[in-house]
C-alpha cells in the first residue's frame, strides 16, 4: 500500500517494489535499490517525526530511536521483512532522520531569526532535543568535518545516534568487526565533540 | 588535518583513551617521540576531561545494567529480579540498615528529558512521604551514572494480576483487598498524588494478605501521546493533559479521551478492577485496544449480576457507582469509596459466593516485586498500532493536526493551488452556527473572516482563491479573504462550487423540502438539472465533482436522514446509483486525484467515518477508525492528502428546575427523544425518559434522537432501560400514565406504533405501521402517517379499533398534538412570496379552522393543555431561534393570534414575556418552569490523513 503511493505517480519507474525486496538488493551491493528505498522510508519517517514533533509538549522529547522503530513495525506490518533486515533497515533510516532533524532545526533557527511563522511546539520540542543532547546543526556540520577525513566514521556515528543502532548492529551494516567500529566510535566522538565545542567558543 | 593525519591522529588517539589518563602522557612521549605535530593533535583531542565526553551522543543508546557486587551508596546490588520496558529491577542489600530491598534503574529513554525526570522526582518524592501500609514504600532515590532509580522496599507475594488468572475471587477477600487499596489511595490522594495507572499488574498482594499499590508516579514517565492527545488535549490548554497510557482496559474515560484525569481516574480504575475480581471477566475488553477505548467511552459493562448474579447487590452498586463515565457521578473520595465498600460487605455476602472460590489453593511462588509494569513511551503507540483490524486503515500516528481550536471546526475546503484552507467553526458538521475562517497552509494562524449569528455551512474557496463561497440555508453568500463584508450572492443556491471558470454547481429548492442539484453558468442562466432526489423531501446538500467533470457525488437527505450517497452522471439528469457502505449515512465527499477513489464520509454502524469506494462501484474500504469521529473531506489538490475535522462529540441530557440546572444523563449518546406529543416526565414529575442513541447516526439533531429509551429516577439518578430492543424516535406516556405509546425504527428503516405497559406486565404491541408521533389522550392515539409528499393525521384507538384520518389536507409536517388530540401544529408551505421554509399553522380539525402561526417555527403544547410553546427566530435568520412560552387560557386550544399569524418578533412579545434561552429544544416538565434540554459538546480539529 504504501509502496504504491509511492510508485504510481511514478511514470517511469518500473514495478513497484517492496522495502523488504529492496533492502535485499541493497545488501548484496545494489547501489540502485538503496535509491528506490529512500524516498519509502524517507517518507514514513519525515511523517512520523512530523507527528511527534507537532505533538510534542513541554516535558517530551523527540526520541530518534523510538521514531525508527516504529517506522520500522509500521513497514514490517504492511510487509513481511526478513529479520536480518532489520539492522539495515535502520541504517537506512539513520541517514534520514539525520536529514529530518537537521532540517527541522535549521528551519526553526531560520525563524527565530526572521521573526515567527514557525511552529512553536516544534520549536520547544527541539529545544528540549537539543538540551539533552548537542546542537544538531553543529553535530550537523562537525558529522560533514568528519566525513572528509573518513566517510566511515562519520556513517558510524550516523547510525549509533541518529539509528540508535549497538555496536554489534553497525558493525553488521557496515560488515566490519565490532571492534573496529568501537575504537571508530571512540575517536569520532572525541574529535566531534572537539570539534563542536571549538565551533561554540568561536561563535561565543 | 587530511585524511592521511587523521588515520594516524586516529590510532594514536585510539590506543590513548584505552589508558586512564593519568598514562596517557607518558604514552604519547613514547610514540610520538618522532612527531610533534602528531602529539601536538592528539594532546588537543584529549584535553577536554573524559567526564565531559561521558554522555556526548550516548544518549540515544545508554542503558544502564548493573552486575552483582556493584554499589549504589549504601546499597550492594545482589542479583537482577527482572526487567521490562521500565528498566531493570535489583535485589540490593541495604548495608547501613542491614536489609534487602528492591531497585530499580530507569532505563534511557526517560533520561533526555530534564524536566519530565524533574516532575517523576517530585512524584517519587511524594509518595515516598506518604508512609502508608497500603503503597509500596520508596527509601530512597538517586542517579548512577546519570540514570535514576528508586530504592524501596522488597515485597513477597504475587500481584493481583498473578491471583486473578486463577478466576474470580471469593467476594470477601477482593472486598478486603479493594478496601485496603482505597485506604492506600486516600492516602495519596490526600497528598495530591495520582497514579494514572491503577491495573491488577500494578497491585501487590503480600504472602501476609496486605493489598499495595505499585508505581506511584511512573504512569506520568511513562506517558504516550498519540492521535487523541492532539485532537482532543486541545480543549484544556496548558493543563498537561493528553496522555494515554499503555494498559487501556483500566483507563478512566476521561484518560482514554486525553481530558485531565484528577483523582477520580483513580477511583474508576479500582472500579474496573473490583469489578473483575468478583466477577473474573474485565469491564472492558474487547478485540482491541481502540474499540476497548470505545467501550470504554460509550458503553456500560455488562451488569455485575448479569456476570456473578450472587453478588450482594450494595456492593454491585459500589462498583458500577465507581464505572460511571462521568467523573462527578463517582465516588467523589478514594475514603468515600472505602466506606461503601465496608458497608457493601457488611451487608452480607451471600454464602453462596464462596462457590465461585477457585478450589486450587493459591500456588505460593516466591516474588519479588517488579516495579515494571507501565509499557514503553514507544510501547504504548506501537501497541495500538498493532491492534489495528485493517490494512486499509491509515495509522493515526500518520495524522499531523492542521488546527488548534479549543472547541469544534468542521466543514474543510482547500484552495485550489492547496496552499490554504477555509473551514466554519462551529458545532454541528451541517448547518453550524459559526464563523467562516481561512488559513494559510501549513501552520498559519487561522484568521476569522465572518461575525455574525447566521447559521452557516460548507465554505469554498472561489478559482482565484480570493473569495470564500458559503450557504446560509439556503442561500449562498461570499466574503472576501482579506476581509469586508459578507454578502448574499445568490438566493435559493446551497452547497455550491465551481464546476470551472464559468459554471457553477448548486443546490435549489424545487418546492417545500424538494432540493435538486443543478448546473449554470456564473449568471446563473443556462441552469440545467443534474440530480433529481427521488422523494418530494429528499435534498441534495452536496455535490462533489470528479476530476474528469464527468460523474458527481451527490449527498442527500431525506425526511431529515441522511441518505447513503450517491454517483450521479453530470450533464444529465438521472438518478444515479447508491455508493459506500450499504445504508450508510453519507454527509460529505470527495475524489482522488486521478479519479479512481471515491472518498465518503459515511456512518453505517455508530460513527462518522472516512471511506473510500473505487470508482464507479468497485470495492469499498474504511481508511479511518477508532474512538474519535471523522466528518468532512477535503482532498489535498496535489491528491497527497486529505484533511478531515476529527473529534469527539457528546450528549447529555440536562434538568432546569427551581433549583437551576443540572446534568442528568453519564452515556456518551443521551438525548430525548421528540418530544412534541408529550412531555419526557413521567404524570408524577418523579421521572424522566430519555434515549441513549446507539447510533450517533443518520438523525441530524439531537432532539431528533433515535435510541433505546431510559427510565431514570430524578431523585436517586438511577436508570434503566425499559423498552430493550426497541429504536424509539418518540412517544407518549398515557393520561394515566401507565401505558406508552412509542414509535420505533424497524430493520428497514420505517417507523411504526407500537403500545406498552410501562411496569412491564405485558409485552409491547405493534398498534399500526409505518406511523409515528403519537399522541396518547384519554380515548384515543393521534398519529401521523408521512406519504411520500405530505403527512397526514389520523388517529385509532387503544385497542386497535376505530382507525380513521382526522383531516385530509397533507401538512410538510405534522409537528404535534395538543394533549386532548383536538388541535395539532403542522407545517405547511409559505405562501409563494415570501422567503420562508415553511409555514407553522394549528389544525382546529374538528371545527375544520387553519390558524396560521408564524413562518419557520415549530410549536408545541404542554402535557397539561395549559402552555404552548413557540420556537422561532422571526426572520432574523437567527442560528439559535428562542423558545417563547405562551400560557392559554383555555386547556389545549390555540392562543389568540392575529389571523395572518405573528410576522414580527413584537407581536409575539406582547403574548409572552417568558421566553427560555436558546438551548434548542425543550421536554417541558410537570411545572412550567421545569424542563429538560440536550446540551451537546463537540471537540473538533482538522487533521491531515496521508492518502496512499
Amino acid at each position: 500500500m504504501f509502496c504504491s503511493a509511492i510508485y504510481t505517480g511514478g511514470g517511469a519507474v518500473s514495478e513497484p517494489q517492496s522495502v523488504s525486496e529492496l533492502l535485499v538488493k541493497w545488501r548484496a551491493g545494489d547501489e540502485e535499490s538503496l535509491s528506490r528505498l529512500v524516498p519509502l522510508v524517507y517518507e514514513k519517517l519525515r511523517r512520523l517525526a512530523h507527528y511527534h514533533l507537532r505533538k510534542e509538549r513541554p516535558g517530551h522529547t523527540l526520541q530518534t530511536t523510538a521514531l525508527v522503530h516504529e517506522a520500522y513495525l509500521q513497514l514490517a506490518r504492511q510487509e513481511p521483512m526478513e529479520f536480518a533486515n532489520r539492522a539495515h533497515f535502520f541504517a537506512v533510516c539513520a541517514q534520514l532522520m539525520r536529514e529530518i532533524l537537521v532540517q527541522y532545526a535549521r528551519r526553526r533557527n531560520a525563524a527565530k531569526r526572521g521573526g515567527g511563522g514557525f511552529n512553536l511546539a516544534l520549536d520547544h520540542a527541539l529545544a528540549i532535543a537539543e538540551r539533552r543532547s548537542v546542537d544538531l546543526i553543529a553535530l550537523d556540520d562537525a558529522l560533514n568535518g568528519l566525513a572528509k577525513l573518513d566517510p566511515q566514521q562519520a556513517r558510524i556515528v550516523e547510525l549509533r545516534f541518529f539509528g540508535g543502532l549497538s555496536i554489534e548492529d553497525t558493525s553488521d551494516v557496515l560488515n566490519m568487526s565490532p571492534a573496529t567500529v568501537k575504537r571508530h566510535w571512540m575517536t569520532a566522538k572525541v574529535w566531534l565533540h572537539n570539534e563542536i565545542s571549538r565551533a561554540e567558543r568561536h561563535d561565543a | 588535518m587530511t585524511p592521511e593525519q587523521w588515520q594516524n591522529v586516529r590510532e594514536v588517539l585510539a590506543e590513548a583513551l584505552e589508558l586512564k589518563p593519568e598514562d596517557r602522557l607518558k604514552f604519547l612521549d613514547r610514540v610520538c617521540s618522532s612527531d610533534s605535530s602528531l602529539r601536538r593533535e592528539v594532546e588537543r583531542l584529549l584535553s577536554s576531561s573524559d567526564e565531559a565526553r561521558s554522555n556526548f551522543l550516548e544518549s540515544s543508546t545508554l542503558r544502564v545494567t548493573l552486575t552483582p557486587g556493584a554499589r549504589l551508596g549504601d546499597y550492594e546490588v545482589l542479583g537482577l529480579i527482572g526487567a521490562g520496558g521500565m528498566g531493570e529491577v535489583y535485589r540490593a542489600r541495604d548495608t547501613r540498615l542491614r536489609r534487602d530491598v528492591a531497585i530499580k534503574v530507569l532505563p534511557s529513554l526517560v533520561l533526555h528529558d530534564p524536566e519530565r525526570l524533574r516532575r517523576f522526582e517530585q512524584e517519587a518524592r511524594a509518595t515516598a512521604t506518604l508512609n502508608h501500609p497500603n503503597i509500596l514504600a520508596i527509601f530512597h532515590m538517586g542517579t548512577y551514572e546519570g540514570a535514576p532509580y528508586l530504592v524501596s522496599e522488597l515485597l513477597d507475594g504475587a500481584t493481583l494480576r498473578d491471583q486473578l488468572l486463577r478466576g474470580p475471587m471469593l467476594v470477601r477477600k477482593a472486598v478486603d483487598y479493594s478496601v485496603q487499596i482505597a485506604h492506600g489511595l486516600a492516602a495519596a490522594h490526600a497528598k495530591g498524588v495520582v497514579h494514572r495507572d491503577l491495573k491488577p499488574e500494578n497491585l501487590f498482594i503480600t504472602s501476609e494478605g496486605r493489598a499495595k499499590i505499585l508505581d506511584f508516579g511512573l504512569a506520568k514517565l511513562t506517558q504516550a501521546h498519540w492521535v487523541l492527545d492532539g485532537s482532543i488535549a486541545t480543549a484544556t490548554e496548558g493543563t498537561e493533559p493528553g496522555v494515554v497510557m499503555g494498559t487501556v482496559g483500566y483507563m478512566s474515560p476521561e484518560q482514554v479521551s486525553g481530558k485531565p484525569a484528577d483523582h477520580r481516574a483513580d477511583i474508576f480504575s479500582l472500579g474496573t478492577i473490583v469489578y473483575e475480581a468478583v466477577t473474573g471477566k474485565r469491564a472492558f475488553q474487547k478485540p482491541t485496544a481502540v474499540e476497548t477505548m470505545n467501550a470504554i467511552l460509550n458503553e456500560d459493562p455488562p451488569t455485575v449480576s448479569q456476570c456473578a448474579p450472587s453478588i450482594p447487590l450494595a456492593l454491585q452498586k459500589v462498583i458500577h457507582r465507581c464505572l460511571d463515565k462521568l467523573p462527578e457521578q463517582r465516588f467523589q473520595s478514594a475514603s468515600d469509596l472505602a466506606f461503601a465498600l465496608e458497608a457493601a460487605s457488611d451487608s452480607g455476602v451471600q454464602p453462596t459466593a464462596a462457590l465461585t472460590e477457585s478450589k486450587r489453593p493459591l500456588r505460593k511462588r516466591k516474588w519479588l516485586y517488579v516495579l515494571i509494569s507501565a509499557a514503553l513511551v514507544v510501547a504504548a503507540a506501537l501497541g495500538l498500532l498493532e491492534f489495528r483490524p485493517r490494512s486499509s486503515l491509515i495509522p493515526t500516528t500518520d495524522w499531523v493536526q492542521v488546527t488548534n481550536f479549543t472547541d469544534s471546526v468542521t466543514q474543510p475546503a482547500f484552495s485550489r493551488d492547496g496552499r490554504m484552507l477555509t473551514f466554519l467553526r462551529g458545532n454541528n458538521t451541517f448547518t453550524t452556527p459559526g464563523q467562516v475562517f481561512v488559513m494559510l497552509l501549513p501552520n498559519g494562524n487561522p484568521v476569522r473572516l465572518t461575525n455574525d449569528s447566521l447559521a452557516k455551512m460548507s465554505p469554498i474557496f472561489s478559482p482565484d482563491g480570493t473569495t470564500i463561497a458559503y450557504t446560509v440555508p439556503w442561500d449562498t453568500w461570499t466574503v472576501p479573504i482579506l476581509g469586508g463584508e459578507p454578502q448574499l450572492w445568490l438566493p435559493n443556491a446551497s452547497g455550491l462550487s465551481w464546476v470551472d471558470a464559468d459554471h457553477l454547481m448548486f443546490s435549489e429548492i424545487i418546492s417545500g423540502a424538494h432540493m435538486q442539484l443543478v448546473t449554470s453558468d456564473l449568471g446563473r442562466a443556462h441552469v440545467q438539472s443534474i440530480y433529481i432526489p427521488e422523494s418530494v423531501s429528499g435534498m441534495a446538500h452536496r455535490s462533489y465533482l470528479s476530476p474528469d467533470g464527468k460523474w458527481v457525488i451527490a449527498v442527500e437527505m431525506t425526511r431529515d436522514l441522511w441518505q447513503p450517497c450517491r454517483l450521479v452522471p453530470f450533464g444529465s439528469s438521472s438518478r444515479g446509483t447508491a455508493i459506500g457502505p450499504a445504508a450508510g449515512a453519507c454527509t460529505a465527499a470527495g475524489w482522488s486525484k486521478d479519479g479512481k477513489w471515491m472518498y465518503l464520509n459515511s456512518n453505517s454502524g455508530n460513527a462518522f467515518h472516512i471511506w473510500r469506494q473505487r470508482f464507479p462501484n468497485g470495492r469499498i474500504e474504511q481508511i479511518t477508525s477508532g474512538p474519535t469521529e471523522e466528518e468532512g473531506i477535503a482532498i489535498a489538490p496535489d491528491g497527497k492528502s486529505l484533511v478531515t475535522s476529527v473529534g469527539i462529540n457528546r450528549s447529555a441530557v440536562w434538568l432546569h428546575d427551581s433549583h437551576g440546572e443540572r446534568m442528568l444523563t453519564s452515556e456518551a449518546t443521551a438525548a430525548l427523544a421528540d418530544s412534541r406529543n408529550g412531555s419526557p416526565f413521567s404524570r408524577d414529575g418523579k421521572k424522566l425518559y430519555y434515549v441513549v442513541r446507539r447510533s450517533r447516526g443518520q438523525e441530524i439533531w439531537a432532539d431528533q434522537a433515535v435510541g433505546e429509551l431510559r427510565e431514570l429516577d430524578l431523585r436517586s439518578g438511577a436508570s434503566q432501560t425499559i423498552l430493550p430492543g426497541f429504536s424509539i424516535s418518540d412517544f407518549s406516556l398515557s393520561p394515566n400514565g401507565r401505558e406508552i405509546a412509542f414509535s420505533a425504527l424497524d430493520e428497514r428503516g420505517t417507523l411504526n406504533i407500537w403500545i406498552a405497559a410501562l411496569d412491564r406486565s405485558s409485552s409491547p404491541r405493534l398498534l399500526q405501521n409505518s406511523a409515528q408521533r403519537a399522541r396518547f389522550t384519554s380515548d384515543f392515539i393521534y398519529y401521523i402517517k408521512r406519504g411520500p409528499a405530505a403527512s397526514y393525521a389520523y388517529r385509532i384507538r387503544p385497542d386497535g379499533s376505530g382507525n380513521e384520518q382526522i383531516w385530509h389536507e397533507g401538512a410538510i409536517g405534522t409537528v404535534g398534538f395538543s394533549p386532548d388530540g383536538l388541535y395539532f401544529a403542522a407545517t405547511t408551505w409559505p405562501p409563494s412570496n415570501k422567503h420562508a421554509q415553511w409555514r407553522l399553522v394549528v389544525v382546529d380539525w374538528v371545527r375544520k379552522r387553519v390558524q396560521p402561526v408564524c413562518d419557520d417555527a415549530v410549536a408545541y403544547w404542554s402535557d397539561d393543555g395549559k402552555t404552548f410553546f413557540v420556537i422561532a427566530g422571526f426572520g432574523k435568520r437567527s442560528a439559535n431561534p428562542l423558545i417563547y412560552v405562551i400560557r392559554l387560557r383555555e386547556r389545549g386550544g390555540i392562543p389568540e393570534l392575529p389571523p395572518k399569524g405573528l410576522s414580527d418578533i413584537s407581536q409575539i412579545t406582547r403574548l409572552t414575556n417568558a421566553q427560555v434561552s436558546s438551548v434548542g429544544m425543550i421536554g417541558p416538565g410537570p411545572s412550567p418552569d421545569t424542563y429538560a434540554y440536550v446540551k451537546e459538546t463537540a471537540q473538533r480539529n482538522l487533521y491531515s490523513i496521508p492518502l496512499n
